[in-house]
């Protein structure tokens, strides 16, 4: 019986025209992944095609998908017979519990698994296609496509088991589509969102799918390994995966309970109510007349109003989603208190910016389930006949459920704002300022609730059933959307109530933004009344489910006052789309994105012939900068002095405004000859040619309106308080600049551009940061409102206040990077001077009234910085240092930037930051002490634009601060920075498009300058020693420093380096530098034997080996290490000053309770041994009574004894362990 | 008075449901007998503007019942074949609602009205449970209260007395003629019985066409003389069939009896039969068959 329950289960379910229709689907779309590029999946990792990584990725794809018929299929696979009354036909045969539970179970399951191996042979398949590019799939190994496809197999079956659960649990299609989209969300951010800490292992035991677990033990895998390599799976793995398909068993087992209770087949069915005796007649019924008033109008509107309520607010689904919403908004907001991996504090305006999009996503995606419900309520449950005949206008059935569906989606986030609140408090944030929230993501929100409940009645009232109401629906409020960002027609106008956030800020709330979304607003608004009225218009009444009908007669309808309405309401969309159109399309400049990408090609292919242009140099520069922050303008006038450095006469330049709104610019003895208006490029003629050596100055006028319509990134330069105006936005430049063009290698092959275009020879020697500017004298005046502190670069000359204006002027007392910001706000200032020995430096540390928290900390690690970089690089040449905080508007997640004197420190990452423990390096210190840095690496020294200039400045500067951090931090020994920079430098890698450059040859890697730079430079100054090493860098400064052309180069910081160094260390250097190498040690085998108390016999296996690898991880030669010292040690109970300082450093106030698992360890003996890529058997005998501990080789460590097992036996690194540098000692 | 002119309805499978349809309905009640799939539900649906039908047009007094249905549904009363309900809401709550919908916004006379009609068709003792947990009676009487609310002046009601016992059935069919004086009254049924006994004037549809119509007691009285029945074993039956115009064939006290059409005495055994409404619908679907089979 089992059997043909299974059997006759399967061919009912492969007949179901939905699932074939879903399988040709998801079928179609994995086989364009693969075979047609634009839809190839790139999870970042260009790289990587064939690997298991990928597949993995696909078929967590695949099975997420898969999902929604599973959903339909195994939930409904035993609930249609109670839906369908064949329950009782059923139960009356032969038929047992177990056999139609799992019958039916199994019969569902096999078409979805069906499915699932025809995807896995279908990838098999494409990755065989013999006319794909020979290179597309070059390492297509099957196990590669296996391993994952069985791993994501394990989550589909658990998976449909707890699906056929709740299918049979709930007896209810939407209460199962629900969880499962609760499940997936939930999931999306349990894995995107949530920073679990310490407890990691809640989130793999969270991940239904298994994926966290697999991508966590191969997160570090280099490109070659990825490619490779099959997955490893890590215990984690295995308990997550015994865990989940131990619930699914649960699952199925619980399904078969319940059909033996009252609800299911098996159990006890309910007994309808009993009729009552028929008592007499009672004569004549009593009549009443009906009166179709207003009185009737509000009584039926409120009538409908109260029983759609009813029914959506006391349905298990809404719960479920309440429930589901108050979870995932928890989640939310708890990352509101994180800035990277950073703790801050989870203000409003942060926890607002959390909170926006989850909440538009929600609203978006259950506004159709409610409206789907609403509008098919009576007909699914068979009493329209009854309500149809009833006399209502449709204006009785749109606006209750309009008001409904409203209530219940806006009740999302606003249980949202509440989990929000509740997760501020827990975080020690308990301020509730409800009235914010109210005003940034309720008023904004309740308008896009309006609007996407509007367009989801529609879609269900005009299509004939559900799933055309769904499918209608995705295509109108989603589908159009995704398919302009798709198709590369992104225009605002396609986007239907997906508003973005006004850009908030601790400074001043939305500021003048939210007049930029207004029309936006009131243009979607109207388009949902014009929905709104035409559901009104084509309101489904009685049998007829069609349109056509309907339609047929609108023109009646139309005639109507709805009709008149639904005119004017037109008219005026068309109104607002039109004027959002003049703004967007008109005023301002529009591209697509595709637009762009096709302008960015273009303007390299136009403007790369004018970059090997002699032109002339910026070498002065005056600016007079007038913020208003009332009107959100500002204007600007300057000067620049250009001087001919070159050896011939100068005919014409280039002025390059870019995207700067020049409102003129002239210059004695030349004139405007062209003007190239795409790419807001100038050329100009010298009448009279500038002879070399010759200064001319050229004068320009330039401004910024922040006021904006309709805008998706309204510029935030200016704003009422808080403006921050980069010297980009308001001064032009003499040289072609490269910012706009394409860089990622798969759009400049799509664009037809070279893989690379090399810097011409006129370029390359520039510096990189402002080509054509040497380092600049500049004059800078700064205007503003009084009550605001304008601040730029430079000593205070001057401040003059006047017409309610204050104006101040500043002058550098060095010449300065023509790079640098101006900034306006109602600032308090901390101020502090120190004495060095080479004069005084003011810091000055400027920050909103209320933002004191961390003005000390900041101030520490100022003083600190500017003392250390002083001592050891050479003095500070600014007079004084300035950190200004600075709304995070443009931060692009990045904490602080250095300009010469100045540091703008965004909001977010530094002013919030919190910091628990003040004995641990916090990043606050680490930022400033990193930025600080910059003063001499990079606004003192300046590299050119050759490759490798990044470790001429954040390589060097992030190298720094950890000099800085040791001397703050002593007693910190978990080097966390140090360890990040490593994290950064191994997943970085591995996700490389190009291949792993080295640090002689990066251009904007992050993870080599941020990560491998520094490790690298920070382990030479160890190995050379800290005192030659520093020296190096200072002499470095002092040839360099302040230098124009020849702008110095990573090879020059070679040389410098090696100077330092022995001759025996150069070949490291050259490998820490133009290599990529790892240095590796293995102890793979330990055994000791004691023959006499005072002796030890040691037998071991170890191999310590470099090995270069290739731009992809391929190891392509292994050498062995000669000298490596092998350490026998021994454990021993930490000493009470250890143990003391362990305690305080972990802020443990009762020292004893560490004392049992405080250990260190102590050197017996050593041995120096040469040891080969190749394992080495090797035998000691240790005169001691002693040891008997373990063994340690560079970072290798094997502990020796009963039972001894050391995850540490194999090291591997990217920076030689001292102990296998050549004996090194200062020069 | 409900007048229907030249109605059809064709639906998007191409089936005829209504061909043609011309018929006028006085005050009182009105029968309409037919076959199943003759069409009486898509007509009841078009009349009580469920259903916009393809062609024609249909007048309720000064109510052009297809341009103006709010005005038609403001008097019109409906009782379809099925129905569904609310779960977990009470009968007295559901009537409210309905008594709201239909414009009651006074909140006293809704009540009054509510609970007469609950006393009427019964359902005082169950007001409070759910309408969902009823047995078909009571969901039936349900059904009635429902279509009675606001005194409607046109009352559709399709099948009414269908799972009502006898006492519930005379009951029902006592109120309906209480309303007929000032309603137009439209009763669909298969109960032949129901018709005999409440509507002077009835029609039969067959094919979507009204195939007799006219008052009740004259086109009863068309039969007279020419209806015979005979008892007959069951092996005689088939001959029978082929030799007489056969309209019924029926089982009583075990025994099988024919009744057939003859303008003149059959002999051969038959009696006269006293004429009834069900041989008229009997006898008129049996010419219906015969003349839909002649036609090519």
């Amino acid at each position: 019986m089992f059997w043909t329950i299974t059997r006759f289960e399967a061919w009912y379910q492969l007949r179901n025209v939905y699932l074939l229709a879903w399988a040709f689907l998801s079928l179609s779309v994995t086989s364009a992944i693969f075979l047609y590029e634009p839809m190839r999946i790139d999870p970042g990792e260009s790289l990587i095609s064939t690997s298991a990584t990928y597949f993995l990725l696909i078929f967590l794809g695949i099975v997420v998908g898969l999902m929604v018929p599973m959903t339909a299929i195994l939930g409904g696979a035993v609930v249609r017979d109670l839906q369908l009354g064949s329950g009782e036909l059923l139960k009356a045969t032969l038929l047992t519990r177990t056999g139609y539970v799992f019958g039916r179970f199994l019969g569902a399951f096999l078409p979805i698994a069906l499915i699932y191996l025809l995807h896995i042979v279908l990838i098999w398949l494409v990755c065989q296609w013999p006319s794909l590019p020979a290179n597309k799939y070059p390492d297509f190994e099957l196990a590669a496509l296996l391993q994952p496809a069985a791993i994501m197999a394990s989550t589909l079956l658990s998976m449909a088991c707890i699906l056929f659960a709740v299918g049979t649990l709930a007896r209810s299609a939407l209460v199962s589509y629900i969880i499962i989209a609760l499940l997936i969300g939930a999931w999306v951010f349990t894995l995107t969102k949530v920073e679990f800490g310490g407890y990691e292992e809640m989130r793999n035991a969270l991940d239904w799918t298994g994926f966290a677990s697999v991508l966590l033990a191969n997160d570090t895998l280099s490109i070659h390994e990825r490619n490779t390599e099959l997955l490893t799976l890590s215990p984690d793995f295995y308990r997550n995966r015994t865990v989940w398909l131990c619930i699914g068993g649960l699952s199925l087992l619980a399904a078969w309970l319940l059909q033996g209770t009252r609800g299911g087949l098996w159990g006890n069915r309910r007994i309808d109510a009993a009729a009552g005796p028929m008592p007499p007649e009672d004569g004549q019924l009593k009549r009443y007349q009906t009166k179709l008033d207003l009185a009737a109008l509000r009584t039926q509107i409120w009538a409908r109003l109260t029983l759609d309520l009813k029914r959506i607010v006391i349905s298990p689904a809404f719960g479920l989603l309440i429930a589901g919403a108050i979870y995932l908004f928890w989640i939310i907001a708890n990352n509101t208190g994180s800035f990277g991996d950073r703790g801050i504090e989870p203000v409003t305006r942060l926890l607002v910016k959390e909170l926006y999009n989850p909440s538009m996503l929600l609203v978006a995606l259950t506004a159709s389930i409610f409206a789907s419900e609403l509008v098919w309520s009576d007909t699914d449950r068979r009493i329209h006949e009854l309500i149809d005949v009833t006399p209502t206008t449709s204006w009785v059935y749109v606006i209750p459920k309009l008001l409904v569906v409203c209530f219940a989606t806006m009740s999302f986030v606003l249980v949202g704002s509440a989990a929000g609140l509740a997760a501020q408090a827990a975080k020690g944030y308990p301020l509730f300022e409800v009235g914010k929230i109210a005003l940034w993501l309720w008023l904004p929100m309740s308008l896009t609730v309006l609007q996407f409940s509007a367009v989801a009645l529609f879609c269900h009232c005009v299509t004939p059933n559900k799933v055309w109401g769904w499918v209608l629906y995705i295509a109108l409020a989603i589908g159009i959307s995704l398919l302009s960002d798709l198709t590369g027609v992104d225009h605002v106008l396609f986007d239907y109530a997906f508003v973005e956030l006004v850009p908030l800020s601790d400074f001043n709330g939305q500021a003048h933004f939210w007049k930029n979304n207004v029309w936006l607003q009131l243009h979607w608004t109207l388009i949902a009344c014009i929905f709104l009225l035409s559901a009104v218009l084509m309101w489904r009444r009685g049998v007829e489910q069609r349109l056509k009908p309907r339609l047929a007669a609108l023109s009646i309808e139309l005639r109507s006052a709805t009709g008149l309405a639904l005119a004017v309401v037109c008219l005026a969309s068309l109104a607002s789309g039109s004027w959002i159109f003049y703004h967007t399309n008109v005023v301002n400049s529009f591209l697509t994105d595709g637009g762009y990408k096709k302008w960015a090609a273009q303007s390299e292919r136009d403007l790369a012939p004018l970059e090997s242009w002699p032109g002339p140099t910026i070498v002065a520069l005056k600016l007079e900068v007038d913020i208003r922050p009332k009107k959100v303008t500002a204007t600007a006038s300057g000067a620049l002095t250009l001087e001919n450095r070159t050896n011939r006469p100068l005919t014409q330049f280039i002025l390059n405004h870019g995207s700067i709104f020049l409102e003129s610019a002239s210059m004695p003895g030349a004139n405007l000859k062209e003007e190239i208006k795409d790419y807001g490029i100038a050329v100009w003629t010298f009448t009279k040619p500038l002879k070399p050596g010759e200064k001319r100055d050229l004068t320009f006028k330039s401004s910024i309106d922040g006021n904006t319509v309709a805008s998706e990134n309204p510029p935030t330069a200016v704003v009422s308080n808080g403006s921050f105006i980069e010297s980009s936005k308001l001064v032009p430049s003499v040289r072609i600049d490269r910012g706009s063009w394409l860089i990622d290698p798969k759009e400049r092959q799509k664009y037809d551009l070279p893989e690379k275009r090399p810097l011409p020879d006129a370029m390359v020697d520039e510096n990189n940061y402002t080509p054509g500017s040497a380092w600049v004298d500049a004059d800078i005046i700064v205007s503003t409102d009084v009550g605001q502190i304008p601040v730029a670069p430079g000593i205070l000359v001057r401040e003059t206040v006047k017409d309610d204006r204050v104006t101040r002027h500043y002058r550098p007392p060095v010449k300065i990077n023509n790079a640098f910001a101006v900034q306006s706000a109602n600032y308090v200032v901390k101020r502090e001077r120190i004495e060095l020995a080479n004069g005084p430096v003011d810091l000055e540390i400027y920050h909103l009234p209320n933002f004191t928290r961390n003005v000390e900390v900041i101030m520490t690690a100022m003083k600190s910085s500017v003392q250390t970089f002083s001592e050891l690089y050479g003095p500070y040449p600014f007079g004084v240092l300035r950190i200004i905080q600075t709304p995070s508007y443009g931060a692009r997640d990045i904490a602080a930037q250095a300009y010469s004197g100045t540091v703008p420190f965004y909001e977010d990452g530094g002013w919030l930051q919190i910091i628990e423990n003040r004995k641990w390096v916090d990043d606050l210190s680490h930022i400033t002490a990193h930025e600080v840095a910059h003063m001499w690496w990079g606004h003192q020294v300046r590299p050119s634009a050759r490759p490798g200039a990044r470790v001429l400045t954040e390589g060097l500067a992030e190298m720094s601060s950890w000099i800085v951090l040791k001397n703050l931090f002593p007693n910190d020994s978990t080097f966390s920075y140090f360890h990040d920079a490593e994290s950064a430098y191994s997943t970085g890698r591995g996700k490389e498009k190009t291949g792993e450059p080295t640090l002689s040859t990066l251009e904007g890697e992050d993870y080599l300058a941020y990560g491998k730079a520094p490790i690298v430079l920070d382990s030479l100054r160890t190995a050379i020693g800290p005192h030659a090493f520093d020296a190096a860098l200072r002499s470095f400064i002092e040839t360099h420093g302040f230098a124009d052309r020849p702008y110095p180069n990573v090879q020059d910081l070679i040389g410098s380096i090696k100077q330092a160094a022995k001759p025996e260390v150069h070949s490291v250097i050259d490998q820490l530098f133009n290599e990529r190498t790892t240095w590796n040690s293995e102890i793979s085998y330990l055994d000791i034997v004691k023959p006499t108390k005072t002796r030890a016999a040691v037998r071991l296996t170890a191999r310590a080996w470099i090995e270069t690898l290739d731009k992809l991880g391929k190891p392509v030669r292994s050498t062995g290490i000669k000298g490596a010292p092998l350490r026998f040690f021994e454990s021993i109970r930490c000493s009470e000053d250890e143990l003391k300082r362990t305690a305080e450093l972990n802020n443990v106030t009762a020292p004893d309770i560490l004392r049992d698992n405080c250990m260190m360890t102590e050197q017996i003996a050593q041995y120096t041994v040469d040891l080969k890529p190749s394992p080495q058997n090797l035998q000691f005998d240790l005169p001691t009574t002693r040891w008997g501990s373990g063994v340690r080789l560079g970072d290798a460590v094997r502990w020796g004894g009963k039972g001894a097992v050391n995850s540490q036996s194999y090291a591997s690194s990217l920076y030689p362990h001292e102990d296998f540098l050549p004996s090194q000692k200062p020069k | 008075m409900l007048t229907i002119t030249d109605l059809s309805h064709i639906y998007p499978n191409g089936v005829k449901a209504i061909s043609n349809l011309n018929l006028t309905i006085p005050t009182g009640m009105f029968g309409l007998l037919g076959p199943n799939g003759a069409g009486k539900s898509t007509l009841m649906r078009s009349i009580a503007t469920l259903q916009t039908p393809t062609q024609g047009a249909i007048q309720f007094g000064e109510i052009d019942v297809l341009k103006q249905p709010t005005r038609l549904r403001a008097q019109l009363g409906y009782l379809p074949q099925e129905f569904g309900v609310y779960p977990r809401v009470s009968a007295l709550q559901l009537l409210d609602h309905f008594a709201r919908l239909k414009g009651f916004s006074k909140t006293k006379e809704r009540k009054e009205m509510i609970e007469g009609l609950l006393s009427q068709v019964n359902l005082w003792e169950a007001r409070k449970k759910a309408v969902a947990s009823f047995s078909g009676g009571m969901r039936q009487r349900f059904g009635i209260a429902q279509a009675l609310i606001g005194d409607p002046k046109l009352l559709i009601v399709d099948e009414p007395t269908a799972g009502l016992d006898p006492e519930e059935r005379a009951r029902f069919l006592n109120l309906l003629a209480s309303l007929s004086d000032e309603a137009v009254i439209i009763l669909s049924t298969h109960i032949v019985e129901d018709v005999s006994d409440l509507c002077p004037s009835m029609a039969i549809m067959a094919g979507g066409r009204i195939v007799l119509e006219g008052k009740t007691s004259e086109l009863i009285g068309r039969l007279d003389g020419i209806v015979w029945r005979k008892v007959v074993s069951r092996t005689e039956v088939a001959e029978h069939q082929s030799q007489y115009r056969v309209i019924a064939t029926r089982l009583f006290a075990g025994e099988t009896v024919l009744h057939v059409l003859s303008e003149t005495d059959p002999a051969n055994g038959f009696l006269p039969l006293q004429q009834g409404l069900e041989e008229l619908y009997m006898a008129t679907m049996q010419q219906d068959r015969a003349v839909d089979r002649r036609t090519p």
